[in-house]
């Protein structure tokens, strides 16, 4: 807020405040925030703020000459004792080294003295204290209308006199808009409450004595400007006021409305004009009207002054929704407490990576093929053994193949020529009769289960074949790779 | 707080009283009186609340002719729940409809201030004046001087009152826009608040008895008053 009238308005903003002093000042702020600092532990507890509070207006009324004068702190400590009938519990010199370190007081040989920086000091920390404690004793809705009250005081107190004190109008029309908002909301209440008259009459009272203060300090504005350049902040205040004015006496009239009935004699006929023109009335939103609207009424009711009354409120259909799982109602929860909503833009979906096609022969396409069938066939089959032994020698005879692959047990002999048969199908190997090959077609000497039935069998002799086929196939479980560096 | 208890006490028992409907009530009678609750609640049916007394009766395994039953049996549930419930049947509207109790201070939350007034003047046209139905035009007129863009306000506050069933649209022949009050719109105000309404009307206390003769809500049957 502009300074009013002339534009020596002492502030500490001002661009014309003297950049010494300036400074000086501020560093009175310094040396108090030096001592809660350095008092920390003094300043943690109500009450020990309490206490070193009372301290300094002990050291502040003898400065003032209000107390005889302080030898030490023996003495201090002894006063304390006196006045207040208890030891204090903080540590006293630690409290007067940090006061005498910021100057706040010094200390002679005879004599402790406050000097003016404490004096200044502690003159706000205790009106500091003081008006936390006024604000506290006021209920929710009075608070803010004397904060509010306490802003007009403020204001006349230091703008008035040429010093700023902050923008006091602002800070005094918002405190009313609160209060305002605050009874409209608790207007209800107050209705519903027997014994509250004398809380309605009090926020009546204080929103009275308020505008009458926003009035006189509104109006050497509206004298020096035209009406209707009002500055926009005026104006807003001139209607907060209007409305809290409006709704607090509108609450006390119907409040005191109600009571009054309560005295008047009982009346047998009813006028339906009168009626109707009730009904109608109490559609309009008019607040500051004697007659309570249908929620008032209502408020009324719970008042109870008719026993019963309070609970005859109004009769309506119970109200059934389709009942909900408790199963819906855990997942709908877990959901709402897992909920994270995206920060961070979505990000673009990615194309999956898709391997170049390759391309083959058909006599590449019929090699995979074969291998893959062979692979297939490998699964059911246990070729292993015999492809090990073919592996190391070229030719072997059949019944000997068939003795070491398997064993002279004939259900592993059966498996053994099984194998056999699956190579020579997989084109691994070949059966072949060899007339000459001795040490190939050599039955085995060892005691069997088993015998090969076919005639001239012994002559049979197995031959590996397909030499590069049997070498991938062997080697492998059926990696493809293997397949492909063969070629 | 002795007050505090009392409203706590309250609240338990419509439960307990609900445990007295077997002493009076047969099945059948039972399973009416849950038909008509439900039937009554604006969520389950949006047009048209409570059943008709054919209905009613049909579920009672009642001759058609038997109106002493149909009486007893209101008079029966009303005696055994009305602390709490009050199952009403509505002749004029041929709708049975169970209404629960609402005291004062939860009651404020249930529709705003406006359309409180706008209730108790449909109220007062069709059951006081005795009239079937109320024209938009009336509303309108009646509340029209009274504050700025009302056309807009009355409808919206003329939706709560429809989605809380306590009035309903009119078919009237000419077309015309009009709403006719219904079996839960009749009885929503509770005695105490007509009472304390009037009461505020003529800046006079008033008797009970004569206000509830003034609103016809005097020698109402099946016991429902009290």
């Amino acid at each position: 807020m502009e300074p009013p009238m002339d534009g020596n308005l002492i502030s500490i903003f001002g661009a014309d405040a003297p950049d010494h002093l300036r400074k000086e000042s501020l560093r009175d702020l310094v040396k108090l925030a030096g001592v809660l600092a350095e008092l920390r532990e003094h300043f943690e507890e109500p009450l020990k703020v309490l206490e070193t509070l009372k301290m300094l207006n002990l050291i502040q009324r003898e400065a003032l000459g209000l107390d005889e004068p302080l030898a030490d702190g023996d003495a201090l400590f002894y006063r304390f004792r006196n006045k207040y009938g208890y030891e204090p519990g903080i540590r006293l010199d630690r409290l007067l080294n940090v006061l005498q370190k910021y100057n706040w007081i010094s200390r002679g040989k005879r004599r402790l003295t406050m000097l003016d920086a404490g004096k200044r000091m502690t003159d706000t920390l205790i009106r500091l204290a003081n008006d936390s404690l006024a604000y506290y004793m006021q209920d929710d809705v009075a608070r803010s209308l004397f904060q509010a009250r306490r802003d007009a005081d403020l204001g006349e107190a230091y703008d008035d006199k040429g010093i700023s004190g902050g923008d006091r109008m602002a800070s005094m029309i918002r405190n009313t808009a609160d209060a305002v908002d605050e009874l409209k909301e608790r207007q209800l209440e107050l209705l519903a409450d027997r014994n509250a008259l004398p809380q309605i009459q009090i926020i009546a009272d204080l929103m009275q004595e308020l505008n009458d203060r926003m009035n006189e300090r509104l109006s050497p504005f509206e004298g020096v400007e035209e009406a209707d350049s009002l500055p926009p902040l005026l104006q807003q205040g001139r209607e907060i006021m209007r409305e809290g004015m409006e709704i607090s006496l509108g609450t006390l009239n119907k409040f005191l409305h109600f009571a009054r009935l309560q005295q008047t004699e009982i009346r047998t006929e009813i006028s339906p004009q009168a009626i109707r023109r009730y009904i109608i009335q109490s559609f309009d939103k008019a607040t500051d009207s004697e007659q309570p609207r249908g929620h008032e009424i209502l408020s009324f009711l719970e008042q109870d002054r008719v026993p019963g009354e309070r609970l005859d409120g109004m009769w309506v259909p119970v109200q059934f929704a389709s009942p909900v799982s408790n199963l819906q109602l855990a997942d709908t929860v877990r959901y709402l407490e897992g909920y994270v909503p995206k920060a961070e833009p979505i990000l673009e979906r990615l194309e999956p990576d898709y391997p170049k096609a390759e391309e083959w022969t058909e006599d590449e396409i019929g090699l995979h093929l074969a291998r893959m069938e062979w692979q297939l066939t490998k699964e059911r089959i246990r070729t292993d053994e015999v492809e090990r032994i073919l592996q190391k020698r070229e030719a072997v005879g059949l019944e000997k193949l068939v003795l070491e692959a398997g064993s002279e047990n004939w259900s592993d002999a059966l498996n053994a020529l099984l194998a056999v048969s699956a190579l020579v199908g997989g084109q691994q190997a070949a059966i072949e009769r060899e007339e000459g090959g001795a040490e190939h077609a050599q039955a085995p000497e060892t005691r069997t289960e088993w015998q090969l039935m076919n005639k001239g069998g012994e002559k049979n002799v197995v031959r590996r074949t397909g030499g590069q086929l049997q070498q991938s196939a062997a080697g492998s479980d059926g990696a493809p790779d293997g397949g492909a560096q063969s070629r | 707080m002795s007050s505090e208890e009392l409203e706590g006490s309250y609240s338990n028992l419509p439960l307990a009283a609900m445990e007295r409907l077997t002493a009076v009530l047969s099945p059948d009678e039972e399973y009416a009186f849950v038909q008509i609750m439900f039937s009554s609640s604006a969520a389950v049916r949006s047009d048209s609340f409570g059943l008709s007394r054919r209905e009613v009766m049909k579920i009672l395994k009642l001759s058609p002719d038997d109106g002493q039953g149909f009486v007893s049996f209101l008079k029966r549930v009303n005696q055994a729940v009305s602390r709490y419930y009050r199952l009403v049947y509505d002749e004029r509207r041929d709708r049975a409809v169970v209404l629960i109790h609402v005291p004062a201070r939860q009651a404020r939350e249930l529709l705003p201030s406006e359309s409180l007034a706008l209730l108790m003047f449909i109220f007062y046209h069709q059951e006081v004046l005795r009239n079937d139905f109320t024209l938009f035009t009336q509303l309108l007129e009646a509340f029209g001087h009274e504050s700025l863009d009302v056309r807009r306000k009355i409808l919206a506050n003329l939706d709560t009152l429809i989605k809380l069933g306590a009035v309903s649209r009119y078919e009237h022949p000419s077309g015309e826009e009009a709403y006719a009050l219904t079996a839960i719109g009749a009885r929503l105000f509770s005695d105490s608040y007509l009472k304390r309404f009037t009461e505020f009307s003529h800046s006079q206390q008033l008797n009970m008895d004569d206000v509830l003769k003034f609103f016809k809500r005097y020698n109402l049957e099946a016991g429902e008053g009290m």
